[in-house]
């Protein structure tokens, strides 16, 4: 069908331009329309009716008569008003299904159907952002916090899990598996502190910083593990290396009247670091008979002795004109006999096996320099001599042998009797009781060995040989590293050694050759920028001597004191 | 009223917002002293300074809300809006002092990225709000965007009249550069302000691009000399002159909606950015505290 369309043009009154269309409908628009009217916010559909033209709009109003309305019927003679437009009808020419007029009313809004204003919404971003933010970060890792079925699941696949909610790294020591991943392993129950039960289920042989039997623990009681050890820091640190973990309490010894014997710390220089105190041997009854008891006194006492029980002199052994090396025959050399531990700090313990008895042998026949006595049990060894010459003296091919040779003359060595009259038990045991004499009373034990004659009958019962027990430790509370100090730059290790422990001057094995705090000072003072060391660089907090961490805490003792906080 | 937003009672928030700063600095560096904890979040001082920026961020927030409650009486949106501006800009301190510039992939970094990028959105609004106002004034020469949209169309109304009398091959193409003249559109079209309107050249049969109604001008210029008669010239004179008039007004429209948008495309960041945060916070603190 045909339309013709007038419209009133903006020039002039009367003059008008007429369009036609063609089509099912006429559409009025402000685009894509076939009667463009700029401005109209929506569009027209206008189709012949009985009574006029039926009008429907979308996307906007029109009005009609009194009413506001999307759908209507607009009858010849009446007029629709929209977005500045009249629309009213006229009787179409011949040929036309529908005349139109158009009038414009009023000034009109450019539009070209873009819009002209941000239409974005900030809500709806807003919801799916945090529902995001809320899923990943919240519920899926809360999930495996109920559920370890799901934690696991979680953990095991590329989705997102309670690892989100760390804070920081963790030291490599609890990077590892089984640790790191499970938070769970350290964050046992949620909101709770980490409590020490998870350190411990790991760390069972950790000791306290005192003995709780012997020291009073209060100053302990109600810290934590993680006190002083905080995971997820940046950069990554669990031990406390800062003077003020031991400066905070020990530099006030007022503040701790139950610590026997503290003394004020508060860096490490002679003013503010007492002297260090030698763990010393103390021997118990008669040389040591009922054992030793450490001792721990200030290195700076006067006459100071170590009481090992050893006969020994330093200043000999370093001696070239006096001992050689078996092998190379130069003089000996601290390491001939001090052989650091793999902790750097101690020394292999040193024993007549291996570092005396290659020149201090322990034979006591001249007639078979070969055999040697056994050594460290008194009684096997005047067994053994007993044995060896009623054994010699018994056999009558042996005793002949005996008497037929004529041995070279040892020097320190008793020349012993070739012949003998009598029976072979009496022989040999008169031989055995002469040399065990010599051996015990002249040279051989007693060269290293304070021996006591106890005057009884019974040969086994004669002699007391003292036994003998060198220090190991001699700063039980500090740790020292050997091994980097050896890398000083003297040509001779020994002279390095010499640098500390003055041996080669030292002529009794009771001479106490450890130094003490002045040596380390002169290097180390914090007060005179030198190499300076702070408190943990020779002292833990964990002592060797401490109570087992594991029994400490979970005491009856400690609880109390908890609760009495 | 730039200048008042931030000068607003002799910068009052700018004194408040700086003595909170400084105060912040002097926490943060008061936590040298526990060795067993190096400057973070979970020291004390890193505790006040959470909860001093949890606080910030929650009632920076609430702007939103103020600026919706026109019969409020709690302040005047100015002092609130200055508040705002202040306060954020020094939350961006007090957070950073709070992570100590500690960062992983974690839900705290995601807490402090999205914070950060909050404040930096807050900063690009604060410069359009200072800046763009003025350069909308000297655009739109003191007439509104409806004002221009109206002699637009009374300029394309004249047009369409004007053109009836040329030839059918010149009115053709002038109708087309007014049907397919693009003003707006999608977001980025309005922020980008490029002109995507088209004309159809005669005998052809697809639109090419008549951009700052270049083609049309151009097209009416050259048959100008061409024109036989007096009258024709005329008509053609008065059409490049109505065209030359819509190239002016449809750029300064497209300058009023890249302004426009430009003045309101943040907050399309900023709010969205600051419900994330404000999830992400609370996650933040819950999860620190329930792996405590």
């Amino acid at each position: 069908m045909y339309f013709l369309v007038r419209r009133q043009t903006g020039r002039g009154s009367g003059e008008a331009l007429e369009n036609e269309y063609q089509g099912n409908e006429l559409t009025l628009g402000s685009s894509d329309a076939m009667v463009l009217l700029p401005g109209l916010a929506g569009s027209l559909q206008l189709k012949p009716s009985k009574g006029g033209v039926q009008v429907v709009a979308k996307g906007m109003e029109f009005q009609l008569g009194d009413k506001t309305q999307r759908k209507g019927t607009l009858p010849p003679g009446e007029t629709l008003s929209v977005g500045g437009y009249e629309l009213s009808l006229f009787e179409a020419p011949s040929g036309f299904e529908l005349g139109l007029l158009v009038r414009r009313t009023g000034p009109v809004k450019a539009s070209f159907g873009g819009a002209m204003e941000l239409a974005f919404s900030s809500r709806r971003l807003s919801w799916a952002l945090a529902l995001v933010v809320l899923a990943i970060f919240l519920i899926l890792p809360l999930a495996g916090v109920f559920q370890p079925d799901v934690a696991q699941a979680l953990r095991s696949s590329p989705l997102p899990d309670d690892g989100l909610w760390s804070s920081g790294p963790l030291v490599a020591a609890h990077d590892t598996s089984g640790v790191s991943e499970d938070c769970q392993a350290c964050h046992t129950t949620p909101f709770v502190m980490v409590e020490d039960a998870a350190c411990l289920e790991c760390h069972r042989g950790m000791t306290e910083h005192v003995d709780i039997a012997l020291h009073p623990a209060e100053a302990f009681a109600g810290e934590r593990c993680a006190t002083c050890h905080r995971e997820h820091n940046e950069p990554e640190q669990l031990v406390r290396l800062d003077n003020g973990l031991c400066v905070d309490c020990h530099a006030t010894p007022a503040d701790w009247p139950g610590a026997e014997g503290m003394e004020a710390v508060s860096a490490f220089t002679t003013a503010a670091h007492p002297e260090f105190r030698l763990g010393l041997l103390t021997p118990q009854g008669p040389g040591g008979a009922h054992g030793w008891k450490l001792e721990r006194v200030r290195a700076d006492q006067p006459d100071l002795q170590e009481r090992s029980n050893l006969k020994f002199t330093h200043a000999v052994h370093l001696d070239v004109e006096k001992v050689q090396d078996e092998a190379s025959g130069e003089a000996l050399v601290c390491a001939s006999c001090h052989v650091p531990k793999d902790d750097g700090e101690h020394f292999e313990e040193i024993s007549m096996d291996a570092h005396c008895r290659s020149c201090h042998g322990l034979s006591f026949d001249v007639f078979d320099p070969e055999l040697e006595l056994p050594h460290g049990d008194l009684r096997a060894a005047i067994t053994a001599m007993e044995a060896h010459f009623i054994r010699e003296f018994t056999d009558p091919d042996l005793r002949a042998e005996r008497a037929g040779q004529k041995p070279r003359r040892v020097p320190g060595k008793r020349y012993a009797a070739a012949s003998c009259e009598g029976t072979g038990l009496d022989c040999g045991r008169a031989e055995a009781l002469k040399e065990a004499e010599y051996q015990f009373e002249q040279t051989g034990c007693i060269t290293c060995h304070e021996v006591m004659d106890t005057g009884a009958a019974d040969i086994f019962d004669r002699w007391y040989v003292q036994p003998i027990r060198i220090t190991a430790d001699w700063y039980p509370k500090g740790v020292f590293d050997h091994t980097s100090h050896l890398s000083l730059a003297w040509d001779e290790t020994t002279e390095v050694c010499e640098a500390c422990h003055a041996a080669s001057a030292s002529d009794d094995a009771r001479d106490i050759l450890i130094p003490g705090e002045d040596n380390c000072l002169s290097c180390h003072a914090e007060d005179k920028g030198l190499t300076a060391v702070g408190c943990v660089g020779c002292h833990a907090f964990h002592q060797r001597d401490g109570s087992l961490s594991l029994q400490a805490r979970s005491s009856p003792h400690a609880k109390l004191e908890q609760q009495g906080e | 009223m730039h200048t008042s937003l931030l000068a607003w009672r002799n910068f009052r928030y700018g004194k408040w917002a700086l003595l909170l700063g400084v105060i912040g600095i002097g926490l943060y560096l008061s936590q040298g002293g526990n060795a067993a904890q190096p400057p973070n979040g979970g020291t004390w001082q890193g505790y006040v300074l959470g909860t001093v920026g949890a606080l910030l961020i929650v009632w920076l927030s609430v702007l939103g809300v103020r600026k919706r409650r026109y019969s409020s009486a709690a302040g005047t949106v100015q002092g609130w809006t200055s508040a705002h501006v202040y306060l954020g800009a020094v939350l961006l301190l007090i957070g950073t002092l709070h992570s100590a510039a500690q960062v992983g992939w974690n839900v705290h970094t995601l807490a402090y990225a999205l914070m950060c990028l909050v404040i930096f959105s807050g900063f690009y609004g604060l410069y359009v709000y200072i800046h763009l106002p003025g350069h909308l004034a000297t655009n739109n020469a003191g007439k509104d965007r409806d004002a221009w949209l109206e002699e637009l169309a009374d300029l394309d109304s004249n047009i369409r009249d004007t053109v009836e009398s040329c030839d059918a091959e010149l009115q053709a193409m002038a109708l087309s550069a007014l049907d397919l003249t693009q003003l707006g559109g999608s977001t980025w079209q309005q922020l980008t302000a490029r002109d995507g309107s088209r004309i159809v050249l005669p005998g052809q049969s697809k639109a090419v691009s008549n951009a700052e109604q270049g083609i049309i001008v151009n097209a009416l210029s050259e048959r100008i000399p061409d024109a036989r008669k007096q009258s024709q010239a005329e008509v053609l004179n008065e059409l490049l002159a109505l065209f030359g008039r819509r190239r002016v007004i449809l750029h300064l429209l497209r300058q009023d909606v890249r302004l426009k948008g430009l003045l309101k495309v943040w907050l399309f960041v900023h709010i969205p950015l600051t419900i994330a945060l404000l999830v992400a916070l609370s996650i933040h603190i819950f999860s620190v505290f329930i792996y405590w």
